[in-house]
């Protein structure tokens, strides 16, 4: 039985790319969104709206990071596309592990400070 | 090339002296971002000092030609990079991030307060009313020393920062939210601010200016400031000017029949120290000046050029100056 990564390596690669920025933007946009709502309406959004969207933001983006480090487990061998396949499986991996941390800055804010003050 | 570099060393070296510095703190609120202030320095010098000589040893280890093959020494660098240039950095911004954070929920929590004063911004002048009062003044915030008090700002225009780095940290100034902040300046003074968000093009001429009085004297200035404007019979013709002239369309002067609020209040303009929000210190001279030509000396303010004769241009600035 073949994996996803095996059927469509090509996807899976840009994926293991894309997901942490992209990600990371929509987390960004949803929470200030949100916020802007909330302060200027004197809304209430419960709490879950906010670490929900953070905590499925932090799924996807460590979900792109274990694919893209198993893909370039996968990316061994010495045929012609091996080495842009180990490219951006590394790729990958250092791209989403920087963008986790970077929805780890975005989201402590989240966590610490009073959300209208 | 070379004559530029000691007038710009000079120009980084002075630009923090003058009389406004976050590390030179007067209140609370201040010390604390001057410490967060310090303590970012100083870490950021010893990273600068650490990948400084990283940098000297791998000059002086190419230098040396180190006979180590290739495999096992870029396996090594590739460690040392990700521990040295990821890891290592990613833990010392969390610190710093958390630490920085923990400072804004502390200087961001409610606190009472002894005083409250409302503060709204407009192109290009801050507006001090004073709730309870019927004090309004403009661009001088008055307050009392040692006393904790409660700033509530918005804005009726553009998004504006307020800033007096002596007190307090900058506060976003909004249209349709009213944001909050605290500041107590520990000792009397004047202290300079300005607005901290590019807000039009005379952002840079939207000073503020913090009045920290004894208790007493801020207690007196208030209830001066409350009152209605001083008729005398010498200010009639300035008076006079003042209400059939467009001056009364946009500015209020209480007790005279002006109730405009386009531009700031002028029930006791006399008795402040700047025209203009810091352009002008205040005079006779420089009230004429001003009333003369507003947009040669502050192009694109809303205030526009009204056409007097000398006469009623000099009894004009003689009656606002006599607002005390």
């Amino acid at each position: 039985m073949s994996t996803l990564a095996q059927r469509h390596p090509e996807r899976m690669l840009w994926l293991g790319v894309l997901t942490g920025p992209v990600v990371w933007t929509a987390h960004l946009l949803i929470a200030y969104g949100l916020i802007s709502i909330e302060c200027s309406k004197s809304l209430r959004i419960p709490d879950v709206a906010y670490h929900g969207t953070a905590l499925l933001a932090a799924v996807l983006t460590l979900g792109a990071l274990l694919s893209a480090n198993r893909l370039l487990s996968l990316a061994a061998g010495d045929e012609p596309m091996a080495d842009r396949r180990r490219f951006m499986a590394r790729a990958g991996v250092v791209v989403s592990a920087g963008y986790l941390l970077a929805l780890l800055f975005g989201v402590l804010p989240l966590l610490m400070l009073p959300r209208c003050a | 090339m070379s004559r530029l570099v000691w007038p710009v060393l000079i120009a980084f070296g002075t630009s923090a002296c003058g009389d406004t510095s976050m590390f030179a703190p007067h209140g609370d609120n201040a010390a604390a971002i001057a410490t967060l202030g310090r303590v970012t320095l100083a870490i950021a010098a010893v990273v600068a000092v650490a990948v400084l000589a990283f940098l000297a040893v791998a000059l002086f280890r190419r230098r040396q030609g180190v006979d180590v093959p290739v495999t096992r020494e870029h396996r090594r660098a590739t460690v040392v990079v990700v521990i040295f240039g990821g890891l290592i950095p990613a833990l010392i911004l969390l610190v710093f991030f958390a630490y920085t954070l923990t400072v804004t929920a502390q200087l961001s929590a409610p606190a009472p307060a002894d005083v409250t004063i409302e503060v709204i911004g407009h192109d290009w002048w801050w507006e001090f009313r004073y709730p309870g009062t019927s004090a309004v003044t403009a661009n001088e915030l008055h307050i009392p020393v040692g006393q904790r008090v409660e700033l509530r700002l918005r804005s009726v225009d553009v998004i504006h920062s307020f800033w007096v780095p002596d007190l307090a940290g900058k506060t976003d100034v909004l249209p349709n939210q009213t944001n909050t902040m605290w500041l107590v300046a520990d000792a009397p003074g004047q202290y300079h601010g300005a607005c901290a968000e590019y807000c039009g093009a005379q952002h840079a001429w939207m000073r503020i200016l913090v009045i920290a009085d004894a208790p007493d004297m801020y207690a007196r200035w208030l209830e001066n400031e409350a009152k209605p404007a001083l008729q005398t019979p010498a200010g009639a013709d300035g008076e006079a000017v003042f209400v059939t002239h467009l001056c009364a369309s946009c500015h209020s002067i209480r007790g005279v029949v002006a109730n405009a609020s386009i531009g700031p209040d002028l029930t006791h303009v006399g008795a402040r120290k700047s025209i203009g929000t810091g352009i002008f210190r205040n005079s006779l001279e420089a009230m004429r000046d001003w009333i003369a030509d507003p947009q040669h000396a502050k192009p694109g303010s809303l205030m526009p050029r009204v056409t007097l004769s000398a006469a009623e241009l000099d009894a004009l600035a003689r009656y606002l100056e006599g607002l005390k």
